[in-house]
């Protein structure tokens, strides 16, 4: 079974029988059944793996979008024809991608192939199918969808189709457990109680499809690409150009109130290899997911094509767009000169440098000099949109210095010993008492007298987890030379941890 | 969060607007530096070189004023930069980057692509004793780079602290050259109290000043901000029953001495200045 922040996200048909559930905390997961294997998800992973059944699938039929790794998308009415039927073009599906994952995938898992109306009824069919071993397919028309929904239960709209689980939480304490009785219910009601996300899960129900209202073509000359004179081979530095180009491109979507659904994404290389992938999303697509699409398809491509030259380009063009019914995000208005110069320059810097060595900052929160902030990798940080990077978080930190905060802050803290006036080292007991007033401070080997001092402030970090467990005291220390220090004590060795410079 | 002294209309009105910043020839500082720039402005392509015991929180307090107004502030060869200390001088953390030096070290053509990069980009280079391993002959390219682009340059030449290099000049030279120096730390006592703020002289001398000047200074200030002290002919006048403005800060916005109790008798008396020993009887008539 796959985790993902302690919640099973996906797990085996195996395991599925023990009575593992997406949605279970891994210690539940664990107790129904002792013996599964645990991996922590990771999307680029199954982007590579599922890059041969993309490719394999994409050959037989026209315009395979990819909703998420391991999940695709197709329209069936133009294959169904020519593959003489649905169960026969299903079928054919599934003996394809068979093949294709036996390549790449070690262990094969069973593939679900569903053909209904609408990406919910096919995503619920494919699921069923999976657990079957054969392809299931659901009679064409709404009444038929309708039938197959209604005894299936409201979970499925958070497993499927991404509603919030809370959501699903609320319908079932209402009495709602069915996806029939949750379409019976007048729509207007439903709106009126649950708003926008009411009306979809509604829709859904009754055996409508997931694609909203509002959602259109593009007007023309939307996409944004960029051409590079220098072929560029580093992955790093196309997914840094691939951040900008989709912040242009969800920058003039957001100007016309529209947020992209269904996007194509094109790498090309200076030989004219191509990679072109439809993704699709139905809350939208933001910059940020725009930009981790990039990477799954560029990290698959590098994987399982044969790329003989460097990329030279780079292409990001809505498919779909719909109006934004959600939040509105950043219109960019604050954005300035400075602002591009900066970013450009940082690309340039993390090609001259490296991806590790170009950080900005990221509030943390703590009570350690070092803990208020860290820095993180700028390629993996929003430079234009800190706000969500800069939230102090919204606990108090019990026990962290006033300001003014220290100005040069070690991490990892620097060895030092501090004396009293026999030359003995200054201890501190576990009730907070020092053994005797501090003298002096040795650092390398200079050794300086301490004019004043203040402390010791103890923390205590962590006492529930052994292995995190700190226990550590604090000292602002004053040298003769007027610098001053902040040193802590922890299991009787001092550390210098910051200065006051 | 920055720091409210800072009137922000006041500084993008007074010259820095990021964007036609290329074209200003000046940029701003924060209103602290009053007594020391005049209009608390610095030449665009300066090159300054921040020394003495507070020479990090200096040269922070140097790239505050711009980078509240828009600009970009990129760090190097200062891996220890406290970011906490940064924001609370006034400097705007979604605007700060830092370039780290990896373990096995940049030589100086990577030093000099890195530093080209970031003259390129950002208004304001603050960069440490690490980023003085450049060469003579490329320091004076990367100047020349500087200058043509309008950015500034904060170079720390030591460190000011105890596990700093030695004062060295710095190789990139030094149109303006701030030192504190005298400065006394206050609110510390024997094992009570807990730093206050940090009274320091800030003296400004280089090429580009005829005479050298000097200003008392907060660096920091009890909330970690920089304020000019201000002078005191201008506190002498107060008598009892006058109100000392609020615009004029006397103090940090706690009394310095305010952790250590008065009958302990052990505030660190060396160098503390006379007018620091006035200010809780200001305080009482305000």
């Amino acid at each position: 079974m796959v985790l993902h922040a302690n919640r099973v996200v996906a797990h085996s048909v195996a395991a599925g029988t023990e009575g593992v559930a997406v949605g279970q905390r891994r210690r539940d997961a664990q107790a129904r059944c002792p013996s599964v294997r645990i991996e922590q998800h990771d999307a680029a992973r199954d982007a590579r793996a599922f890059e041969p059944v993309v490719r394999a699938v994409g050959a037989m039929v026209p315009r395979v979008e990819i909703t998420e790794p391991g999940t695709l998308t197709f329209i069936s009415r133009g294959p169904s024809r020519y593959f003489g039927g649905d169960a026969a073009m299903a079928a054919s599906v599934a003996a394809t991608a068979t093949d294709a994952a036996q390549l790449s995938l070690a262990a094969v898992g069973a593939f679900g192939i569903g053909v209904a109306d609408g990406r919910f009824a096919a995503g619920i069919a494919a699921r069923r199918s999976a657990r079957r071993g054969e392809p299931v397919v659901i009679d064409a028309g709404s009444l038929a969808t309708a039938a197959f929904l209604a005894p299936l239960p409201v979970r499925l709209l958070s497993v499927v189709a991404g509603v919030s689980p809370e959501f699903v939480h609320l319908l079932n304490r209402l009495g709602v457990h069915h996806l029939g009785p949750l379409a019976e219910l007048p729509e207007a009601d439903v709106v009126a109680r649950f708003g926008p996300l009411g009306r979809f899960a509604h829709r859904l129900a009754g055996g409508g499809d997931d694609r909203l209202p509002g959602t259109h073509d593009p007007p023309a000359g939307m996409q944004v690409q960029r051409v590079f004179e220098q072929p560029v081979f580093h992955s790093d530095a196309l997914v840094f150009v691939a951040r900008q180009l989709a912040e242009e491109l969800v920058g003039m979507l957001a100007a016309d109130g529209r947020v992209c659904t269904r996007l194509v994404v094109t790498a090309e290389t200076e030989h004219g290899e191509q990679s072109e992938r439809l993704w699709y999303r139905s809350s939208g697509l933001s910059a940020a997911a725009m930009v981790e699409r990039v990477r799954w398809q560029l990290d698959a491509w590098a994987q399982h094509g044969a790329i003989t030259a460097g990329v030279a380009l780079l292409r990001l063009d809505p498919a779909e767009v719909r109006s934004d019914d959600g939040v509105q995000l950043g219109l960019w208005g604050g954005r300035t000169q400075a602002d591009e110069w900066a970013v450009r320059a940082v690309a340039r810097l993390v090609a001259v440098a490296s991806e590790q060595q170009v950080l900005v900052p990221a509030a943390q929160g703590g009570r350690q000099p070092h803990d208020a902030y860290i820095w993180t990798p700028a390629v993996t940080a929003d430079l234009l949109e800190p706000v969500e990077r800069l939230a102090v978080p919204n606990h108090p930190w019990p026990g962290r210095l006033p300001a003014p905060s220290p100005a040069v802050v070690h991490h990892p803290p620097r060895s030092v010993s501090v004396l009293d006036i026999t030359g003995a080292a200054v201890r501190v007991t576990g009730r907070g008492a020092v053994s005797a007033p501090p003298y002096a401070v040795q650092l390398g080997g200079s050794l300086d007298a301490i004019q004043s001092w203040a402390g010791p402030w103890p923390v205590e970090e962590r006492w529930w987890d052994a292995a995190r467990h700190r226990r550590l005291a604090r000292f602002q220390v004053l040298t003769q030379a007027g610098a001053l220090l902040l040193l802590t004590v922890e299991r009787g060795q001092w550390w210098l941890a910051a200065e006051y410079s | 969060m920055p720091r409210g002294s800072t009137n922000l209309a006041e500084l993008t009105g007074s010259g820095l607007l990021s964007g036609a910043a290329a074209q200003q020839r000046t940029i701003a500082m924060l209103p602290a530096f009053e007594e020391l720039l005049p209009q608390a402005v610095m030449q665009r392509g300066s090159v300054v070189e921040c020394a003495g015991s507070a020479a990090v929180s200096l040269a922070l307090a140097l790239a505050a004023g711009p980078s509240l107004a828009g600009a970009w502030v990129g760090v190097a060869g200062l891996p220890h930069v406290g970011v906490a200390a940064a924001v609370e001088l006034g400097v705007a953390p979604e605007r700060l980057v830092m370039v780290a030096e990896p373990a096995q070290r940049f030589d100086d053509g990577q030093w000099a692509e890195v530093l080209a990069a970031m003259i390129d980009g950002f208004d304001v280079l603050l960069l440490g004793p690490g980023a003085h391993a450049v060469k003579a002959v490329t320091a004076r390219r990367l100047v020349a780079r500087l200058q043509s682009r309008g950015a500034v340059l904060l170079s720390i030449v030591s460190s000011g602290c105890a596990s700093g290099a030695s004062g060295v000049s710095g190789v990139f030279g030094a149109d303006l050259r701030f030192e504190a120096t005298d400065a006394v730390w206050q609110g510390l006592g024997n094992g009570h109290g807990v730093a206050r703020g940090r009274r320091a002289s800030v003296q400004l001398s280089g090429r580009r000043v005829p005479r050298p000047r000097r200003a008392e200074m907060w660096l920091p200030t009890a909330d970690g901000a920089v304020e000019a002290v201000v002078s005191i002919a201008v506190a002498a006048p107060v008598s009892p029953g006058t109100s000392v403005s609020p615009g004029t800060s006397l103090s940090p916005g706690t009394s310095p001495s305010a952790g250590t109790s008065p009958s302990a008798g052990t505030s660190p008396s060396t160098g503390t200045s006379p007018s620091a020993g006035t200010l809780p009887a200001l305080r009482r008539t305000g």
